[in-house]
């Protein structure tokens, strides 16, 4: 768990972060959104003790971090950032377990581990011997990933990992982080301006402006029930009601009754898919109903247009 | 009947070089021949000498300039070398056995110079040789075989006796004790420049990190100081060091007086700095934030840092800043002889002083050949630090 309390920092007399408070449960995934220069960077940098605060208290783990080894305490917390500083000079693999070898573990067991993250965030092995400039964007920010877990820390910080990279690695790489969220649980905190990132990836959204939070809870409450118009006109634009579709998935409001004779020409959507991602299927196949599917391929309901409607 | 094709160049440069040592070795004096070193001494031409001498140097250029129309290959390349080595050899062999010929009809007051076409020929040889050296492709134990068959040949030709009639050599042969003496007391003066200059870079540069105003004023200082000639600034030493060993005698029992050694020292220390700091403050600025940033929020010490991160990624930039001032410092340690400082520069002076031009090679050719040899090591020693990963 990750408690900021009333946490106020300032840089040359400009108030960047103000009087904040915000509870990060574990195996949260945080996603700190805002415009530019909002402070949330600031406050990322601030829970790994890189930047101190002129009052309040952070406590990472129920510890204050100001009585705590920085660097004993960021050896404990992943850290990936967008532009990956990956160390030129050593190898993809040297680059992974950093982390570990600063801890002085054993070789073994820093092996084992390389292999274990290899494995979750998906890395060719044949990169390995290789050097960062070797790699392209997408592959330095993996490496980056990776070696932000290779101590395998029950907290991940990572300020803006994707913005730099390319659309279809960015999306690759937000599924990626998705799926290693929830194999592993840990407490991930992500600081993005990119709204989509966000309502994809987050479980918890604190959304700031001018250095204040100005609202924090479920990307659904953020959408649905926002506190006032900045974060109505943040979350929703001209896409409001997409957005909202986004948030609800299809096994929410399926039937769970099948029309006779019409099963086999329906297209066919998995149960776990968002209602937008529904209506764009029918949209695509122009029909107004389409069959579910769970993750083992069984038909389970059927979903139609106006249930969707019904929904939004 | 076909019209005769010309032949297609693969080396220019190669050809460049076969043209102007052609050139050389019509146009130019070979050797000079004077009665004695106040005379004004006579020209003569490269067919002076044997025949079975010149003819190989004379097969060495036409090699050259038909091996430039050859495709490049390994053995193209072997050629060449050989031939450059073949031009060499017998540029040695034939100014020896000019010389020596001369020698014998003339007194012991006769003096046998190289001549500008000696010079020129030599120089074209060993130009092919570092052109051989640097080309892209050439692997380190080629380079360094390349360079040392040259060493050799020279060593094997001087050994046997037959360049001794050359005046170069008898100056050689007559200072051959204060020459290694004053080739030792060369190499400590560069020596103990660097073991001052390096550790006085380094406080600076932590101290220029530290305190970023204070960059400007420094650099500005040690700007101005470059812009002191060398031989005013071992002046300007000399009254302020006496007076200083004047009144602190412990410092005076410490060797420290107005003349020798400690000015030269200052002084080539104050010329080394420019180059050294401004190598290692690029080298350190250009280590990426972003690498130094993820290294601390990783939980990287300030120790670790530098140790692992910023030292090895800077180390390029500040083998260069060594490379440059190690090379200075050999040529500016030259002038110190001057303040009586000695090395190499010695014989130089001493040469000029008495109009006699062979012993001022006797220490300017010996400075030369330690900063070529002493630049090569180090870009041999720069191309691992940056080879490819």
């Amino acid at each position: 768990m990750i408690e900021i309390e009333a946490v106020s920092k300032s840089f040359g007399g400009t108030a960047a972060v103000s009087d904040l408070t915000l509870t990060i449960a574990d195996g949260a995934f945080c996603v700190l959104i805002g415009p530019s220069g909002c402070g949330k960077s600031t406050v990322l940098r601030m829970i790994n003790a890189m930047i101190a605060p002129d009052a309040g208290t952070i406590r990472v783990r129920g510890q204050d971090i100001a009585a705590q080894n920085p660097e004993h305490l960021r050896r404990q917390i992943g850290y990936a950032i967008q532009s990956v500083g990956l160390f030129p000079h050593w190898t993809v693999a040297a680059n992974i377990v950093a982390v570990p070898r600063l801890l002085r573990w054993a070789e073994p067991r820093i092996k084992a581990r390389l292999d274990a993250v290899m494995a979750l965030v998906g890395i060719d092995p044949a990169l390995l011997p290789r050097y960062p400039h070797q790699l392209s964007g997408g592959q330095q920010q993996r490496i980056g990933v990776a070696r932000a877990l290779a101590a395998d820390p029950d907290i991940v910080l990572m300020d803006e990992p994707f913005a730099a990279l390319d659309p279809p690695s960015r999306l690759a790489l937000r599924g990626e982080l998705s799926r290693i969220h929830a194999e592993t649980g840990k407490t991930i905190i992500f600081v993005t301006h990119d709204l989509d990132e966000a309502l994809g990836l987050a479980t918890q959204i604190a959304l700031m402006r001018q250095g204040r939070l100005v609202q924090a809870g479920a990307p659904r409450d953020m959408v649905l029930a926002p506190a006032d118009d900045f974060v109505r006109s943040f979350f929703g634009g001209p896409q409001i009601a997409l957005r909202r579709l986004d948030l609800v998935a299809v096994a929410q409001v399926m039937k769970q009754v099948m029309k006779p004779g019409e099963r086999a020409d329906a297209p066919e959507l998995a149960a776990q898919a968002s209602l937008r991602t529904a209506l764009d299927t029918m949209l695509a196949h122009r029909c107004t109903w389409l069959c579910v599917k769970d993750a083992t391929g069984r038909v389970v309901g059927t979903i139609e247009i106006a249930d969707i409607l019904q929904a939004s | 009947m076909l019209p005769a094709r010309l032949p297609r160049i693969h080396n220019r440069v190669l050809l460049v070089f076969c043209a102007g040592a052609a050139l050389a070795m019509t146009t130019t004096g070979f050797l000079t021949r004077a009665p004695n070193r106040l005379a004004s001494g006579i020209s003569l031409p490269l067919w002076d000498a044997p025949a079975s001498d010149w003819g190989i140097v004379v097969a060495a250029i036409i090699a050259l300039g038909l091996l430039a129309s050859v495709r490049p290959s390994r053995a193209q390349q072997s050629l060449t070398l050989l031939a450059a080595l073949l031009l060499f050899a017998f540029c040695l062999i034939a100014a020896g056995d000019l010389a020596r010929d001369l020698a014998a009809a003339g007194t012991r007051a006769t003096r046998i110079s190289l001549g500008p076409g000696f010079w020129l020929l030599l120089a074209i040889a060993l130009l092919v040789l570092l052109d051989h050296v640097q080309r892209a492709g050439s692997t380190l134990p080629r380079r360094a075989a390349a360079v040392a068959s040259f060493c050799a040949v020279f060593l094997l030709i001087a050994a046997s006796g037959r360049l001794d009639a050359l005046s170069l050599s008898r100056e050689w042969v007559a200072q051959r004790l204060m020459f290694d003496d004053a080739l030792l007391r060369h190499a400590w003066l560069v020596a103990a420049t660097l073991a001052f200059a390096v550790p006085i870079t380094m406080l600076l540069t932590l101290l220029l990190r530290t305190y970023e105003r204070a960059r400007s004023p420094v650099f500005s200082v040690l700007s101005l100081l470059q812009t002191i000639p060398s031989i005013a600034l071992f002046g300007l030493l000399i009254a302020p060091l006496s007076r200083l060993a004047a009144f602190v005698p412990a410092l005076a029992a410490l060797g420290i007086s107005g003349t020798g050694p400690t000015p030269a020292i200052i002084a080539l220390c104050l010329y080394a700095l420019l180059p050294l700091l401004r190598g290692s403050m690029t080298g350190f600025a250009e280590v990426p934030s972003a690498v130094k940033e993820s290294a601390r929020g990783l939980g990287f010490g300030a120790r670790e840092i530098f140790w692992k991160v910023e030292l090895p990624l800077a180390l390029p930039a500040l083998v260069s800043g060594l490379r440059i001032v190690t090379v200075q410092t050999i040529g500016l340690a030259a002038v110190a002889a001057l303040i009586g400082a000695g090395g190499l520069g010695s014989f130089v002076f001493e040469g000029i002083g008495e109009y006699a031009l062979d012993l001022v090679l006797v220490g300017a050719l010996p400075i030369v050949l330690i900063a070529v040899g002493t630049d090569l090591v180090f870009q041999t020693i720069l191309a691992w630090l940056r080879r490819p990963a």
